[in-house]
């Protein structure tokens, strides 16, 4: 009654705390992760409505409607941080953050093979069986189940195993897929594959059916992960250089093949072939010395709010010619491209972590290494993410 | 011109302006707005009314005071413009200017919103709010809300601990 009091005697402070809970969740939703937890101090009616279950799907909501952060890692070093960039004002701003748990290896090297809702999927360099989900800005990291290597003795180990992360959108379940080369089959003229999944809460990975045509041998694509899916290049047979994208639906948990449009040409060290997120759909980025082409894909029948839609057949569009000139690139409707360029840029320029402005790159000079696989790696994750509370439901094994 | 062919006489509308259908809107204490229908349709719930069947000429909003309501149609007539040009850097420097208001004015355009169910206001409202409270400690959020301490010494030592990094 107190504060009540306090209001009515003093005109000009109105107690924002009278508004309705359903206002002031609205509010608190807006919030960066580390306001939020402030916020649990503030008073035990907002420390209430934090902690409800449903305000975790409302941050991420009001999450993904704001600017994206750019997650920035470099690979092969030892430095075991990873650094946020996010636009304030027109100002790009980074944060290191230290990926704590790497200490206890002695060597602290990792890869982050994806990223998902503002969660990274981390394996330690030397240690590539060991998988950690980690939240980079509560510093919340969960080691999955090993996986058991045993049961098959025909794994080819020098090769890495490709590990892709995500959410089931209905379900809104969290998995990571694993995806261990096994060797070609001479005879047949296809490569072999064990593949296995593991929902986060679960105990068990679980073995899936795996069609033949998913990678090739010397696989270095990584697994991207958008909307409900994974995407990566895959070579089809080792006889045959043709490729074509492997997409593998998380909440089915099914592969699928879609092929390269006849125009791409084959990946070579002058052409590389990337697979980027551009205007809410997958796109396939040709990028040489002085050219960017495009293929995006398009999904039939897609209307918003229409599950059947988005789960609808997809193909590749005609490609998009693109010219180098800066300008003309700017103007396509594709802000993800232009922050993975601008990420990637940041790091080729060996400026640290002060962000070079986009426009002050010269595209003729940086093109290659922004999209092809020098030692950095970015990723276009959502802001601040996290499922605040859900650290404690969703990502504790049972 | 085609005046002729009306055979109603004409509303004893003040306005000049008879292109667009008006409404009425009355303040909780009793001031009458004349507004555009499609200024007023900004609201939902005045919408909703409206397609309801209700043609009484007065709207009556009981517990929105008259310079609140006066500054809620601001938003909504500016808003009716924007909407037909989409001049985007136009309309988030307008919404900025708007919004910069005092704690307690905010409060009453954020009632007034969500009451009338006006979305883009709300969205403005509460985001001003948040962008308020971003970056301050829990003392200095009290004291802007006027919002009284009742987590106990024990509860805050608790959550201050487990979310340690978020206090550094």
């Amino acid at each position: 009654m107190r504060g009540l009091k306090e209001a009515d005697n003093n005109g000009s402070k109105t107690a924002v705390h009278h508004l309705p809970p359903e206002i002031i969740w609205e509010i608190l939703s807006r919030l960066p992760v580390e306001s939020i937890f402030r916020c649990k101090l503030v008073c035990k009616s907002w420390c209430r409505l934090i902690l409800d279950p449903y305000f975790n799907e409302m941050q991420l909501i009001q999450a993904n409607a704001r600017p994206k952060h750019i997650i920035l890692y470099e690979k092969y070093t030892l430095k075991s941080s990873i650094f946020l960039l996010d636009q304030r004002m027109d100002e790009w701003k980074d944060r290191e953050f230290p990926v704590e748990f790497m200490r206890q290896y002695t060597d602290n090297e990792f890869i982050i093979s994806g990223c998902c809702n503002g969660l990274l999927c981390i394996l330690p360099l030397c240690s590539l069986e060991t998988t950690y989900i980690y939240n980079p800005i509560t510093k919340l990291c969960v080691s999955l189940p090993l996986p058991d290597l045993d049961s098959n003795s025909a794994i080819d180990d020098t090769l890495p195993p490709k590990i892709g992360f995500g959410v089931d959108s209905t379900t809104k379940k969290y998995k990571v897929l694993r995806v261990q080369y096994l060797g070609e089959d001479i005879i047949q003229d296809t490569y072999q594959f064990r593949s296995e999944i593991i929902t986060l809460g679960e105990s068990l990975w679980r073995e899936l059916e795996t069609p033949t045509n998913i990678g090739h041998g010397c696989w270095m694509e990584e697994m991207f992960f958008l909307d409900g899916s994974l995407y990566w290049i895959s070579q089809i047979r080792p006889s045959s250089s043709r490729f074509s994208i492997t997409v593998f639906d998380i909440g089915h948990e099914k592969f699928r093949t879609i092929k390269f449009p006849p125009s791409v040409p084959l990946p070579s060290f002058h052409k590389k072939l990337n697979l980027m997120e551009i205007d809410g759909s997958m796109a396939l980025v040709e990028c040489e010395r002085t050219t960017i082409r495009l293929w995006r894909i398009v999904r039939d029948g897609v209307h918003s709010g229409d599950p059947e839609g988005s789960r609808g057949r997809r193909e590749l569009s005609k490609g998009i010619v693109l010219p180098s000139s800066w300008e003309e690139i700017e103007n396509l409707p594709c802000d993800v491209l232009e922050t993975r360029l601008f990420s990637y840029v940041v790091k080729s320029h060996g400026s640290e972590n002060t962000p070079v402005p986009l426009r002050d790159f010269d595209p003729h000079h940086d093109i290659e290494q922004v999209l092809g696989t020098g030692s950095s790696r970015a990723y276009v994750t959502s802001r601040e993410k996290e499922n605040v509370n859900a650290k404690g439901k969703s990502f504790h094994f049972g | 011109m085609a005046s002729s062919s009306s055979s109603l006489p004409s509303p004893s509308s003040s306005s000049s302006s008879s292109s667009s259908k008006k409404l009425v809107l009355r303040s909780s204490d009793e001031k009458h707005f004349e507004v555009d229908e499609a200024v007023a349709l900004q609201s939902e719930m005045i919408k909703q009314m409206v397609e309801d069947g209700f043609g009484g000429d007065v709207i009556p909003l009981l517990n929105v005071s008259s310079n609140i309501l006066s500054k809620v149609i601001d938003y909504c007539k500016k808003h009716v413009d924007f909407d037909s040009k989409k001049k985007m850097d136009d309309r988030r420097r307008w919404d900025a200017e708007y919004i910069d208001v005092g704690v307690d004015e905010l409060y009453h355009l954020i009632m007034a919103a969500n009451y009338r169910n006006i979305k883009g206001l709300l969205d403005l409202t509460c985001q001003k709010v948040a962008d308020t409270i971003k970056g301050k400690k829990p003392k200095q959020i009290r004291i802007i809300f006027n919002i009284k301490n009742d987590v106990t010494p024990e509860g805050e030592q608790k959550i201050r601990k487990e979310h340690s990094w978020a206090f550094e």
